[in-house]
C-alpha cells in the first residue's frame, strides 16, 4: 500500500486510541479535555497527509480526494471538526457543557421523641411514639455522605450558528470517525 | 499557579503537555501508546506559544516581551527541532525513531526457539529508551524523554515568565 496511505491510516489509528481515551477519561474533565485536544488534532491529521502528498500521488486519487473534501466542505460535522480542531490549536481548549446528575443522602435525627398516629378507617388503629435521643446517641450521629456527581453528557459549548445538530461531543466524535474510516476504506481501495 | 493570576489559556496547553509527557513515561513497555501519546505531546507544546499569541495578540508590552523570547529561542536548537516535528507529523510521518531493548540471553539463545511461542520472547523483552533518528539536528543525547523534558522545561519557563508578565502589567 502506498506510503501516505499507511501514514494517514496510522492517523486514524492514533484518533481513535483517543477517541478512547476520551470514553475511559469520561468522569475526569481534565483527562477528558487533553484527549479530546489529541484526537482533534490528530482526526484532522488524516486529510493532512494526503494534501501534503500531492505531488507525488497519482492524478485519479488526488481528483477522487477533492470530491471527497469538496463534499465534506458542506458537511457541517465535518466543517465543525476543522473549526474545532482550529480554536484548540491556536485559541483554547473547546468549551464544554456537562451534564451530571448529583447524588445525595439526608438522614434526620429528631431530637425530640416522635409520635406516630395511624389512622385506619376499619377503627384499628395505632400509636408509635420513638424514644427521644440522648445525648450521647446525637453525638455518635455519623457525618454526611458527601454528595457524588456522575457526568452523563458533554456538549460542546459556544458553537457556529449554523449548526443546527445535536452537540454532544461523544456522538459527534464518533460520527467524524466513521467519516474518516470510510475515507480511508475507500483510499485504501483507489490504490489497490 | 500563584494567586493573582488566572489560569491562562497558554497555562492549560502546557499541563496538557505535561500530561502527555507523563503518558509516555507510562507507556514506555507499549510501543502504539508511547507513539500516541507523543504524537499528542507535540502539537500541544506547540501550541503554548500560538495560543499566547492568539491571546495576547492586542497586548504591546507583551507581546514585545515575547519577541524577545523568540529571538533567544533561535539560538536553541532543541526549540527548532520541536517546532520542525509537528510539523512533519502533522503533515508527514510519525517521526523515525530507534527502540533501545533489553533482551535477556534466554530469548536469543538458539534454544529459546525450540520454546513456546514468539509472544513469550516478546514478553521477556525490555523496551530501555527511544531515539529520534534525526539525531544531526541536535546537539545533546537524541533519547526521546529526556529532549521532550528539555523542551518542556524552557516552555515551563516560559509559561512562568509569562504569568509574573500578566501580573506586573495589572499590577498585581
Amino acid at each position: 500500500m502506498s506510503e501516505y496511505v499507511e501514514n494517514a491510516k496510522f492517523k486514524l489509528d492514533e484518533a481513535k486510541y483517543y477517541y478512547e481515551q476520551m470514553k475511559v477519561n469520561f468522569q475526569d474533565r481534565t483527562k477528558f479535555l487533553f484527549s479530546l485536544d489529541a484526537f482533534l488534532s490528530a482526526a484532522r491529521a488524516v486529510t493532512f497527509v494526503f494534501q501534503n502528498a500531492r505531488t507525488r500521488v497519482d492524478e485519479s486519487v488526488m481528483k477522487w480526494y477533492d470530491t471527497v473534501t469538496d463534499g465534506w466542505k458542506k458537511d457541517k460535522v465535518m466543517r465543525l471538526l476543522v473549526e474545532m480542531r482550529n480554536v484548540s490549536i491556536k485559541e483554547h481548549t473547546p468549551q464544554m457543557q456537562t451534564t451530571a446528575t448529583l447524588h445525595f443522602g439526608i438522614d434526620v435525627v429528631f431530637a425530640d421523641s416522635l409520635s406516630i398516629k395511624k389512622v385506619s378507617p376499619d377503627g384499628k388503629g395505632g400509636e408509635r411514639t420513638t424514644p427521644q435521643v440522648t445525648a450521647a446517641q446525637e453525638s455518635e450521629v455519623k457525618p454526611q455522605a458527601p454528595a457524588s456527581s456522575t457526568v452523563i453528557s458533554r456538549s460542546f459549548y459556544d458553537l457556529p450558528e449554523w449548526l443546527d445538530q445535536d452537540n454532544d461531543v461523544m456522538r459527534l466524535c464518533e460520527e467524524w470517525l466513521g467519516k474518516l474510516e470510510g475515507f480511508i476504506a475507500e483510499a485504501e481501495k483507489m490504490v489497490r | 499557579m500563584e494567586e493573582g493570576v488566572s489560569c491562562s489559556q497558554f497555562r492549560l496547553y502546557l499541563e496538557a503537555a505535561k500530561f502527555h509527557y507523563k503518558e509516555m513515561s507510562i507507556n514506555l513497555q507499549d510501543r502504539n501508546a508511547f507513539i500516541f501519546s507523543l504524537l499528542a505531546f507535540l502539537p500541544l507544546a506547540r501550541s503554548v506559544t500560538l495560543v499566547f499569541k492568539k491571546e495576547f495578540d492586542a497586548d504591546k508590552r507583551m507581546m514585545s516581551w515575547y519577541q524577545t523570547k523568540v529571538e533567544a529561542w533561535r539560538d536553541k536548537k532543541i526549540m527548532k527541532f520541536f517546532t520542525d516535528m509537528r510539523n512533519v507529523c502533522l503533515k508527514e510521518h510519525v517521526p523515525m525513531m530507534l527502540v533501545r531493548e533489553l533482551v535477556p540471553l534466554s530469548v536469543l539463545s538458539p534454544i529459546s526457539v525450540n520454546h513456546d511461542t514468539k509472544e513469550v520472547q516478546a514478553s521477556a523483552v525490555e523496551i530501555v529508551s527511544y531515539m529520534f533518528e534525526l539525531s544531526e539536528q541536535i546537539d545533546g543525547s537524541p533519547e526521546v524523554m529526556s529532549l521532550c523534558l528539555e523542551y518542556l522545561d524552557e516552555l515551563e519557563d516560559f509559561v512562568i515568565e509569562g504569568e509574573e508578565m500578566i501580573r506586573q502589567f495589572k499590577g498585581l
